[in-house]
């Protein structure tokens, strides 16, 4: 493939994005304006199936447990309606992520030390159901996941939004780049350090 | 470990639900239930599609949207130059909810607001209405007007939107342009303290009615400083503006005073339901005495968290900071629920006995 038809394909890519981007954003405002005008409940389903997984990985970064972000989870879409209903809104997008950390704000504000029953009854099984190697799995995992929440937790803001773009949501890297209005290169250099950083907490836990 | 293992680990627990990992949808989907329940909701089973003249619809409004502004802002110049409403409207700025020319004062309002080219000015504007509204309540209970009760809950539930509304617009602000929002939260900084020293200081009567629309007010009050917060706080994240660290400092100062003066008046109502219990001499004075304990433990406890959010917030981490002193918030006024419980338990069996 000659030097020129590889720039005409980039050319057509970097076009066909820029399109799909644009009529992206008109069908969003499209949307929000039939919630402003005729209070459409499926314009709302759309957003929230587009908007949903996002922010609950965003919850669920900041909230203690599961159970927490599925509720906070709810209670973001729950005044995200009630904002469509009444206000213009440019980025519907931006509109959940910030009503989502004003929700988290307000979790940590009003808190009662509570202990939740729900999970307890799936939490155990009978002993004879399980082989012994099938809880040794799960306990690795388990650990895993807490050792993971635990180092991801100490890494700066914007180190954590751009691994959890990269390896929790798939993201590549130019969506990154878009999303977070930073450069391509920028966002590699982040996700290096970051990787970095973690191995180096991880290697310190485990007393290498 | 190498690098590759680490990326390995991460992709592991992408699908975990510590981390928001949902991949049937099943999470998704029982938040989508009960989203739609709580709003009543009454989606068919059939998708629905929209029609060309949905999107025809759509392109008329947005293009009335575009031009609508302009002339609305020429007509009302016409208005104001050669209408007399300038003196009408002049003759209605004092006038409270009641009034004969209250809703002239409304209606001004309202043009201001639909005139108002930005998020940021129509946020300004929400905050200096909902500053008037709570005038009108000062005015009325100061007054020998009529029906007093009935214009103070009129002019506490339009505060209560006001209010409400400069929040949502701050919150739209905090997304399109954090710069100006934060210079809208400072103002809004500073008229929250003015409101609640005004809802305070006004004398609204006895009515239980009045008293839980003050309560409410309230309640809107704290939350609109929440949202401050959380946009100063966010905005010196991304800006580092003094002056934000600065009024945040301010902030925390002040809660900070907040919290330490409740557990001391805590400890202090404690010290009191203890001696009178000891002056009663009652047989089952051993399981309130327990109790107060335990309450007095969980109310100076806190020590090490409000050094901690102190520290913090001298480094500098205003956010964790913020977060830290509002757990012991929290616990205080759960402290101060078992003390009220107390207070009325032993009231109530004082006058059963009396």
């Amino acid at each position: 493939m000659s030097f020129n038809s590889i720039r005409s394909v980039i050319r057509c890519n970097t076009l066909y994005l820029s399109i799909d981007f644009i009529v992206q954003t008109k069908k969003e405002q499209f949307l929000l304006f039939r919630i402003r005008a005729f209070k459409d409940e499926t314009a709302f389903t759309e957003l929230h199936k587009n908007h949903a997984s996002a922010v609950l990985r965003f919850l669920a970064s900041k909230l203690p447990s599961p159970q927490d972000a599925d509720d906070a989870l709810t209670a973001t879409f729950l005044r995200a309606w009630n904002y469509a209903l009444s206000s213009d809104i440019e980025h519907f997008s931006g509109l959940v992520f910030t009503i989502a950390r004003g929700v988290v704000a307000e979790f940590y504000r009003s808190r009662k030390p509570e202990v939740s029953l729900e999970g307890l009854d799936h939490a155990v099984e009978p002993l004879s159901e399980q082989s012994g190697q099938n809880l040794v799995a799960q306990a690795d995992d388990a650990i895993d996941i807490v050792r993971i929440r635990t180092v991801l937790s100490r890494l700066p803001e914007e180190q954590q939004t751009v691994v959890s773009l990269r390896f929790f949501h798939d993201l590549s890297i130019r969506e990154i780049a878009e999303r977070t209005q930073k450069t391509e290169g920028s966002i590699r250099v982040a996700i290096h350090r970051a990787v970095k950083t973690l191995r180096t907490m991880i290697e310190k836990e485990n007393g290498l | 470990m190498t690098d590759k293992d680490i990326i390995a680990l991460l992709r592991k627990v992408k699908d975990a639900p510590e981390f928001g990992g949902d991949p049937n949808g099943a999470r998704v989907a029982a938040s989508w239930t009960r989203l739609t329940n709580e709003l009543g909701f009454t989606l068919s089973n059939q998708p629905k599609t929209y029609t060309f003249g949905d999107y025809v619809q759509y392109a008329t409004w947005s293009l009335r949207h575009a031009i609508a502004r302009p002339l609305a802002v020429g007509f009302s110049i016409f208005a104001v130059i050669f209408g007399s409403w300038v003196a009408t409207v002049n003759a209605s700025f004092d006038s409270v909810p009641g009034d004969v020319l209250y809703p002239v004062k409304i209606a001004t309002e309202r043009v201001q607001l639909s005139l108002a080219a930005s998020s940021e000015r129509r946020a300004r504007l929400h905050v200096e209405f909902a500053g008037r509204r709570l005038q009108e309540v000062a005015e009325i209970s100061g007054s020998v007007r009529g029906g007093k009760e009935v214009r103070v809950k009129a002019a506490m539930n339009s505060f209560k939107q006001e209010l409400t509304s400069a929040n949502a617009a701050l919150v739209v602000l905090t997304d399109e342009q954090p710069v100006e929002a934060a210079s809208v939260a400072l103002v809004l900084n500073r008229k929250t303290d003015d409101y609640e020293m005004l809802i305070s200081q006004t004398d609204l009567g006895t009515s239980d009615e009045v008293k839980e629309d003050v309560e409410s007010a309230r309640e809107t009050v704290e939350q609109t400083n929440d949202q401050v917060i959380e946009t100063l706080v966010g905005s010196h994240e991304t800006t580092n503006e003094p002056q934000t660290a600065e009024n945040l400092q301010g902030n925390f100062q002040q809660e900070y005073q907040n919290v330490t003066t409740r557990i001391a008046l805590s400890l202090g109502r404690l010290t009191v339901i203890e001696s009178a219990l000891t002056n009663l001499g009652w047989e089952d004075a051993a399981a309130f005495k327990s109790r107060i304990q335990s309450a007095r433990e969980s109310v100076s406890s806190h020590d090490v968290a409000l050094r901690e959010a102190m520290d913090t917030m001298a480094a500098g981490g205003y956010r964790r900071a913020f977060e830290l002193l509002s757990a012991v918030d929290t616990s205080v006024r759960q402290s101060e629920n078992i003390i009220v419980e107390l207070e009325i338990e032993i009231t109530t069996k004082l006058s059963q006995e009396g």
